[in-house]
Formats: C-alpha cells, sequence, structure tokens
C-alpha cells in the first residue's frame, strides 16, 4: 500500500527487460538499493515496475549486463499532471481540494456519544464546548485521557466513559450508574416518614384492602381527587396509661375506585385529503454541514408538493468525516380533493378513534368496565358522545402530615 | 559464530506467497523457477505463474502458485 502510494507520487514506468543477464541486472539494482516490484517472466521478457529515479539511475547497469529495456507504461503523478498541463484550472482545482482535504483533517467533524439515557447528548456537548473541544477544534488539543477525566469528574452520573479519536471522528462511550427509583422501581420518597395513598380521581370506592396504615374510606363511599385513602398514620394506645400516639408508616394497600367519564368527539363529514399524484422531483446539495440553507430554496416545481429531505455527513474514509453535508430533496407532488364521507365510514373512524382514546386510557391503568356511545349527525358534522364507567386502582403517595404540624393545626384550632 | 549465520530464513504463507530473508542473488528467475543464492546454500523454487511481488537488498517475496521449495548446498 505504501510503496503504491509512493511510487504514485514519485512517478513509475512499468519497463520489458530483454537480454542474456537480466537476473545480473536485477542484482545490481537490489544490491543499489533500487526499487523494482511487480515483476513476472513472459516470453518477450521480464516485466517489472521502477520508479523513474530509480530508472534513470540504474541506466549504467543497462549497459553494464547489456539488457534491452522498452518502456511500456508510465504512471503517476508527474506524467499525469504533464498529461494534464493544458486544463491548468482543472488541476489547481484537483490540488486546492487535497489541500483542503488535508487541512480538514486537522479538525474534529463529528462527535458521537453513545450509551447515555438520562444525560442528554446536549449536556455532555456544552461539557465538552467549556473544556475547548468542540466542532471543529483541532485534534492536536483534544487529549483523550483528558476528556475521559473531565467527564468522570464533571458527570457523577457516569461510572465509566471511553474517548475515541479516530479520523476527524470523536466517539464518547458512556455507561451510566442505575438510579435507584429505577433499580427497585419506585420513588425514592418513600424511604422516610409517613405516607398516605391518596386519590387520583373523583368516583365511587369499590373495594379497598389495606395492607398498611389506617383505612378512611371503604366500599361504597364517593371520594374526591386529593382525598386520602389509607392514611400513613397509625394510632398505638398504651394499654397501661391510655395514652395514644401515633405512628408513622407507608401507607399500601389496593384501592379500587369506580369513575365516570364522558367521551366527546366531532369531525366534519366533508374534508380534504392529500392525493400524491405520482410526480416527483430529486435534487442533490453539497452544503455545510448542520446548515439549513436549502431551506429557503427557491426551487419550487409543483403548485401543491410534500418535501423529503435525507441528509448524511459526507465521510471520505474511515471516519474522516468533513464538515460537509449531503442532503437529496425529493418533492413529491400532490393534489387536494374534498371528500365527503359517508355515515358507514364515519362510524369506522368513529371506533377507530374510540379504539385508540381507550389504548390510551388502559396505557394509564384505568380499566373501562361499561361503554355507551351515540353518534349523531348534524350539520353536515359527526357528533360522538359517550359515557364510559371505568375502574382504577390508585397508587399516588404524598407525605403524612407530622406530628409538628398535627399539634400546631391542633393549636391553631384552640387559640380560635 | 552462530552456526546459522548466513542462511536463509523462509516464511511460506500458504502456498501463494513466499518471504525469503537473508538472500545475496538471483540465479534465475522465469514462471516455473526462482533461483536465489545465500552464502551456503542455493534456494529453489519451483511453482506456476511465479513473480517476484518486491525484492530489496535484504528481502524477497515471491507469489504464484509454489509447488516445492528445495535447498541445495551452494555452487
Amino acid at each position: 500500500m505504501i510503496f503504491s502510494l509512493l511510487a504514485l507520487f514519485r512517478g513509475y514506468l512499468q519497463v520489458r527487460l530483454v537480454g542474456r543477464d537480466v537476473e545480473r541486472y536485477l542484482n545490481l539494482c537490489g544490491k543499489n538499493d533500487l526499487f523494482l516490484w511487480n515483476m513476472k517472466r513472459t516470453a518477450e521478457g521480464v516485466v517489472c515496475c521502477i520508479a523513474v529515479d530509480d530508472y534513470r539511475a540504474s541506466r549504467p547497469f543497462l549497459r553494464k549486463t547489456g539488457t534491452k529495456s522498452t518502456i511500456e507504461k508510465k504512471a503517476g503523478l508527474p506524467f499525469w499532471t504533464h498529461r494534464y498541463r493544458k486544463r491548468w484550472l482543472f488541476l489547481l482545482g484537483c490540488f486546492l481540494a487535497l489541500g483542503a482535504l488535508y487541512l480538514s483533517s486537522g479538525f474534529i467533524w463529528r462527535i458521537e456519544i453513545r450509551g447515555n439515557s438520562y444525560i442528554s447528548d446536549e449536556k455532555i456537548l456544552q461539557l465538552l464546548e467549556e473544556n475547548h473541544w468542540f466542532y471543529g477544534s483541532r485534534i492536536a488539543v483534544v487529549e483523550t485521557e483528558t476528556l475521559e477525566k473531565t467527564l468522570r469528574n464533571e458527570l457523577t452520573d457516569i461510572i465509566w466513559v471511553s474517548a475515541d479519536l479516530t479520523g476527524t471522528c470523536l466517539t464518547i462511550d458512556i455507561k451510566e450508574n442505575l438510579r435507584w427509583e429505577d433499580e427497585v422501581g419506585q420513588s425514592s420518597e418513600t424511604l422516610s416518614g409517613g405516607y398516605d395513598l391518596v386519590s387520583t380521581a373523583d368516583g365511587v370506592v369499590s373495594s379497598i384492602i389495606t395492607r398498611s396504615g389506617t383505612p378512611m374510606v371503604k366500599a361504597g363511599d364517593e371520594i374526591k381527587s386529593g382525598d386520602v385513602l389509607i392514611s400513613g398514620i397509625v394510632e398505638l394506645s398504651d394499654p397501661l396509661t391510655g395514652d395514644v400516639r401515633p405512628s408513622y408508616c407507608e401507607a399500601d394497600g389496593d384501592v379500587i375506585v369506580t369513575s365516570s367519564l364522558t367521551y366527546e368527539d366531532s369531525f366534519p363529514m366533508i374534508y380534504e385529503e392529500k392525493v400524491f399524484t405520482g410526480r416527483q422531483t430529486d435534487i442533490t446539495l453539497l452544503g455545510p454541514h448542520g446548515a439549513w440553507l436549502w431551506k429557503y430554496s427557491l426551487w419550487e416545481p409543483y403548485d401543491s408538493y410534500d418535501t423529503l429531505i435525507e441528509r448524511s455527513q459526507v465521510v471520505a474514509g474511515n471516519g474522516y468525516f468533513l464538515p460537509l453535508d449531503r442532503v437529496r430533496i425529493r418533492r413529491l407532488e400532490y393534489q387536494i380533493q374534498r371528500e365527503e364521507r359517508t355515515e358507514a365510514e364515519a362510524r369506522e373512524k368513529v371506533k377507530e378513534d374510540f379504539s385508540f382514546y381507550l389504548q390510551n386510557l388502559a396505557q394509564k391503568g384505568i380499566q373501562t368496565i361499561e361503554k355507551n356511545v351515540i353518534i349523531s349527525y348534524k350539520d353536515g358534522e359527526c357528533l360522538v358522545r359517550g359515557n364510559l364507567k371505568t375502574e382504577q386502582a390508585m397508587t399516588q403517595k404524598r407525605p403524612s402530615p407530622t406530628e409538628t404540624k398535627v399539634e400546631e393545626e391542633n393549636d391553631q384550632h384552640e387559640l380560635q | 559464530m552462530f552456526p546459522f549465520s548466513g542462511s536463509m530464513i523462509l516464511t511460506l504463507q500458504g502456498s501463494r506467497e513466499l518471504l525469503v530473508e537473508n538472500y545475496q542473488g538471483i540465479l534465475q528467475f522465469d514462471q516455473h523457477l526462482l533461483s536465489l543464492k545465500s552464502k551456503r546454500e542455493q534456494l529453489l523454487i519451483y511453482g506456476e505463474e511465479l513473480s517476484i511481488h518486491y525484492y530489496t537488498r535484504e528481502e524477497l517475496k515471491v507469489s504464484g502458485r509454489i509447488h516445492r521449495v528445495e535447498v541445495v548446498p551452494g555452487p
């Protein structure tokens, strides 16, 4: 690989060597550090490649050994520039492009962050920027060990970090510390003090099972959102003295509440729909990375169209990203058509929308036990109204009023 | 003196490539035979479509279908 590149830059010849003593010529070249490669014996002699300078230096050996040489091919940069000497602007452009490529390889043009879920990319990028490691900064100033150390010191939630610089791409791999609540599946607030189980919806208690705490409601009671269902305060009485003192615990139990919900929806029977005509035009642009210049493009091929944009950063080789984006803009023509739904189609849409609504409720832990939906049509609109009976388990907790707070409240009552 | 000083070192990669180190010169080269000499012995490489990938003062790399490698006492 290196031989080939050097040969390309220096220029090389493919020569055919004919004579009785070709091996002696080859040995003389080897002893004098003249480099020959890709050597093959053919019926017409030995064919090999040799650098231009080395070929000139080997002329005395050709004479000495009586070997005749014929140049079959000239290749490499010197011959190429000579061949295209009249197209000097083209050559200049090529050299400038090569120069730009070489210069740009000394800067960071891409930062990839992997393995983070809690710590945002923006936070890490901001931290890097504060330490002068950012998109466009010189590679020479990036010391991966210092970078790793800084990230470890600044971000306490990470337990392992690795920074790797390949080409112009800085890759940061992170392993985050799992948070306590994610491991046990509950809030860290429940660790200390007393906690009440409270209602999150209005309704009627259909069942209550208390595991710890004092039940404040019973099945059949009507409750409002925010009411305490199971209190975290348990009153303990001393059998000897008869004194009652509160004890605090984390209220726990299963409280199922039945609620009523109203579902309302409406949509017009006449609607506008996009119909794609199948005509499309593509344009590919090369622009600065991250810029949105093409947003202001004056290119308007159709009256109505959708635009699809595909962006990808230009990469010159393994990890050698350039500060350029290749952007493909596709414009798809469409026409607006006015359509009118039939009642059957409207019913189908209601069914879909209502099913989606029920799915959302189920995701929130609300089970539907009864539903009653009425569809009516009025003034070109489809009106949907329904009543739902739902059941949901109450799981929200909040700190119980502490002993001192209770006393303060009692004092205030006494003063009044 | 080290008993093997001046001997060739051969590194064969399958039957397609052979790296010869510590050789002194090329005696004969054609498609079926490459003959090299060292201080003490002569190396004969038999095969088909033999070509010299590259060679320098110290080493030479042969490629092609190598059938047999023979070491005979030097000339």
